[in-house]
């Protein structure tokens, strides 16, 4: 039994990785309508641009997640600024084909930059050690990983629904045309929601340096995991994508413990089941 | 009613120029094994498969209006069950024809659950499926072969009721089976797109809730279409088996999902000749570009951004615009 | 001849709290060119999809000639003869003219899912398809590509593959929206010729007050989601309710 709990709390912990991928993969969505197939790449990158200047520079550890951070930004906006938005329009599929070629792009960039230099999971002295929980060392590391998605949920919430800026994305999010005659400059927010969305996905990268290896092929399977995510959460809410992200995050952990056999079959049929189901996820909108 | 002579004549009548050009085509690569080497006759053959799954990616995109990232899954079921039926001893058509009926019925069955949907769902959920299979392949060990696969599969020679049989084993022999293979289906396909059943495609592609207000189940249709392009994904796969003579589960991966997807855009997704020009083009640019650097994915990924941006009908749609004022 | 053809029994629809339709029994009779009428949002054209098979009642049932008809999707309801034309332009932009009536064609001569030869190849569609074009004078443009015709043409194409199903009852959603007076002129043409010719009952949405009283024998008026008032036309044209209701309105 506390295998059980233990293991569920390590999924607690993985969950919030996912999480914060599939809440930037929902932003992007919900306000700018572009599914992000490369967002699993801006994951990618953020855990570098952390570890680079974490490991390499020797900066310390809230700082490199500032670098990650500000790396993951610049290039949010350029994909925005200069790709993304030349297709809005246009149906779904060119979207799809188009960040597909960024995933591409930017593996092939971190490979080059980075060469084959793999993520060696290194803790910052601050958080080394663990906690006893049900009798086992727990890291607390992941405890702190726990509390910085919820953390990170509850800024989210508070900017969406406490800021002025918050209150413009929700009104583009939910009316483009009238959020556009009332005067909100649609591009620019566009583009500032994207860069959000970036940040997001670059914060869980980043955080995720200490304790995961991270290679430069690492974009797709996240990608894949915050798709199920964000499928069984309902493609567009927030909190459907921090409960999808708890659900996936937990199953997926007690399937390594007690059938690590078929995990990846199990969480693919999960994701078939709900869009044969109830396609519009827990807390989707109708469609 | 007119008979099939007629409507022959009158088809050629109709696109003399183009028939040249395909004639000319079909001449060359007959006599390519003339003057090629083995590489050259592989190439090909990879591109003629690559080209069955395009149509297949083709027909649901360019025709219903539907992206699928699962078209992989299909191919895999080809290849796997051809690959298992070869390796239990028999000659090369039944492999080919249980590999494109093990992945039509799996299409037909899954065809239930897809449809349904469109546009994101449609894409999410072949691709869920895709991944099952992948998954399946990947784990299924006693069947499947694991993360190694199906190896040795042994290309049995093409023995037709012991009227002939002709060994397989050399290139070339193989290489002509494959091109008359794929040239009978692209023919099948033609004929398909414009009869009847593909005007409905069209329709559906273009206005799918006027074409249930003509009195045309939607769904019906869509089912239709999924299964045939589940049977052309898996001809690809079957023919793929004895050709490379090993399987493994990327077979089944969205990744490769993405290249018929890539090839058809490339080609021009609402041409005919589209996947065909598309399969050569992104072959050989991919071909090309990794002789030429390691760094492919980034030269591939860029080309591919251009075209997104710059050309929506892809390397025959810009053909045709270019053209059109000086034709017709 | 004037039979009840189509009717509604206590149909009912909303849209969250918005009530769009509510216990409504609609009653069409077979051969009577019928009309409704009413102010935007009084649920007309709730009531087209809810008829034709474009929306699900939330109560009520539909009958075709005394058949529940409820559960039928939009394409089984062609088949048994209800078709209809949208306000909304829902031509096929990119085939061609004679592609667009083909389709309706295919349906109707049961050559769906024929897969081999051309569609040109099957004699009954293409005599079928020549012969409803030149009605619509539509014959010499049938080459083009739908979208780029004018849009008078346009909505004559429309209409024509609404018939082309040669439906029993067929409904036409403001047929005569955005059109100037010439093309309204030809559109009231057609219809009446149309109805003249042919078996199909035409049931007519309109806001043209000219349009309704030169083509209607009877008018139903609805208000709110509710039938105000139904009769023959000079019967509704006195009606004090009716003229209430537009006095505000241009008509």
């Amino acid at each position: 039994m506390s295998n059980f709990i233990f293991q569920a709390l390590n999924g607690l912990s993985s969950a919030m990785f996912l999480w914060l991928v599939a809440a930037g993969l929902t932003v992007a969505f919900g306000v700018c309508g572009i599914l992000n197939v490369a967002h699993g790449s801006l994951y990618m990158m953020g855990a570098y641009f952390a570890f680079t200047s974490f490991q390499i520079l020797g900066l310390n550890f809230w700082l490199s997640l500032v670098f990650a951070l500000i790396g993951a930004g610049i290039i949010g906006f350029l994909m925005e600024r200069f790709f993304l938005r030349r297709i809005y329009d246009q149906p779904i599929e060119f979207q799809l084909i188009l960040t597909f070629a960024f995933i591409l792009v930017f593996d092939n960039l971190t490979k080059m930059i980075w060469g084959t230099m793999l993520i060696i999971p290194t803790m910052p002295s601050l958080f080394q050690g663990t906690i006893p929980i049900v009798g086992r060392p727990f890291p607390i590391y992941n405890l702190f990983i726990v509390f910085a998605g919820i953390a990170v949920g509850l800024i989210i919430w508070v900017i969406l629904n406490k800021t002025w800026w918050g209150m413009k994305l929700r009104a583009a999010a939910s009316q483009r045309e009238m959020a556009n005659a009332i005067g909100i400059n649609i591009p620019t927010l566009f583009t500032a929601a994207f860069v959000f969305a970036a940040l997001l996905a670059a914060i869980g990268g980043a955080l995720s340096t200490p304790i995961r290896v991270c290679d430069s092929g690492v974009g797709g399977a996240v990608i894949i995991q915050a798709f199920v995510v964000t499928v069984i959460g309902g493609l567009g809410s927030l909190k459907g994508a921090f409960v999808g992200a708890l659900i996936i995050g937990v199953i997926g952990a007690l399937c390594t413990l007690y059938v690590p056999f078929i995990e990846l079959f199990v969480l693919y049929l999960i994701m078939a089941v709900v869009l044969i189901i109830r396609p519009q996820g827990l807390f989707g909108g109708e469609r | 009613m007119t008979g099939l002579k007629d409507t022959l004549a009158l088809s050629i009548k109709r696109h003399r120029s183009q028939l040249c050009w395909l004639g000319a085509f079909i001449i060359f690569l007959f006599i390519l094994p003339l003057f090629s080497g083995d590489y050259i006759l592989y190439m090909v053959m990879r591109m003629a498969i690559l080209c069955l799954l395009s149509y297949s990616v083709n027909l649901l995109l360019g025709n219903t209006g539907l992206l699928s990232f699962g078209q992989a899954g299909f191919y895999a079921c080809g290849a796997y069950a051809c690959g298992k039926v070869l390796l239990a001893g028999t000659s090369l058509l039944p492999g080919i024809i249980i590999g494109v009926a093990v992945a039509a019925i799996v299409a037909i069955i899954l065809a239930f659950f897809c449809v349904r949907h469109t546009a994101i769902y449609f894409a999410m959920i072949t691709l869920a499926f895709g991944m099952m299979i992948f998954s399946l392949a990947e784990k299924w060990v006693t069947f499947t072969g694991g993360d190694d696969g199906l190896i040795g599969i042994p290309r049995a020679s093409l023995n037709f009721f012991y009227i002939f049989n002709i060994k397989m084993n050399t290139i070339p022999a193989y290489y002509y089976f494959v091109i008359v293979a794929t040239l009978i289906a692209i023919y099948f396909i033609y004929r398909i797109l414009h009869s009847p059943l593909g005007l409905i495609f069209q329709g559906i592609r273009d206005s799918e809730t006027r074409v249930s207000f003509v009195g045309i189940s939607v769904r019906k249709s869509r089912l239709i279409c999924f299964t045939i392009a589940g049977i052309y994904a898996g001809l690809g796969g079957a023919l793929f088996a004895p050709l490379e003579q090993t399987i493994t589960p990327s077979t089944s991966h969205w990744i490769t999902s993405a290249d018929p997807i890539i090839a058809t855009l490339l080609g021009g997704m609402y041409s005919f000749s589209g996947p065909i020009v598309g399969s050569v083009v992104y072959f050989l640019l991919k071909d090309i570009i990794v002789r030429l650097t390691m760094n492919w994915m980034l030269i591939l990924g860029t080309i591919i951004i251009i075209l997104v941006l710059a050309f929506r009908g892809g390397v025959m749609g810009a053909f045709h615009a270019y053209l059109s004022p000086r034709l017709k | 001849m004037g039979d009840v053809i189509l009717k509604t029994e206590g149909l009912t629809k909303s849209f969250g709290k918005f009530r769009a339709i509510d216990a409504v029994d609609l009653k069409f009779k077979s051969g009577i060119i019928t009309s409704i009428i009413g102010p935007n949002g009084a649920g007309k054209t709730t009531a087209i999809n809810l008829l034709t098979g474009a929306l699900h009642p939330d109560k009520g049932e539909v009958f075709f000639k005394d058949k529940d008809i409820t559960s039928l999707t939009p394409d089984q309801r062609v088949k048994h003869g209800i078709a209809r034309s949208f306000q909304i332009m829902n031509i096929f932009p990119m085939l061609t003219v004679l592609q667009n009536i083909e389709l309706p064609l295919l349906s109707l001569l049961g050559k769906n899912l024929k897969w081999f030869h051309t569609v040109s190849h099957y004699q009954d569609v293409a005599e079928e398809a020549e012969k409803i074009l030149r009605e619509l004078s539509l014959w010499d443009k049938r080459n083009k590509v739908a979208g780029e015709l004018s849009h008078g043409d346009q909505r004559a194409l429309e209409m024509g593959m609404a018939i082309a199903s040669k439906p029993e009852i067929c409904f036409l959603d403001e047929p005569s929206s955005g059109m100037n007076p010439v093309e309204r002129a030809a559109i009231l043409e057609l219809i009446k010729r149309l109805a003249e010719e042919g078996t199909t009952t035409f049931v007519i949405i309109e806001h043209d007050m000219d349009v309704i009283f030169a083509l209607s024998e009877w008018i139903i008026v609805m208000n709110k989601g509710e039938i105000l008032a139904e009769g023959k036309p000079d019967d509704i044209r006195q009606n004090n309710e009716v003229v209430e209701i537009y006095l505000g309105e241009e008509v």
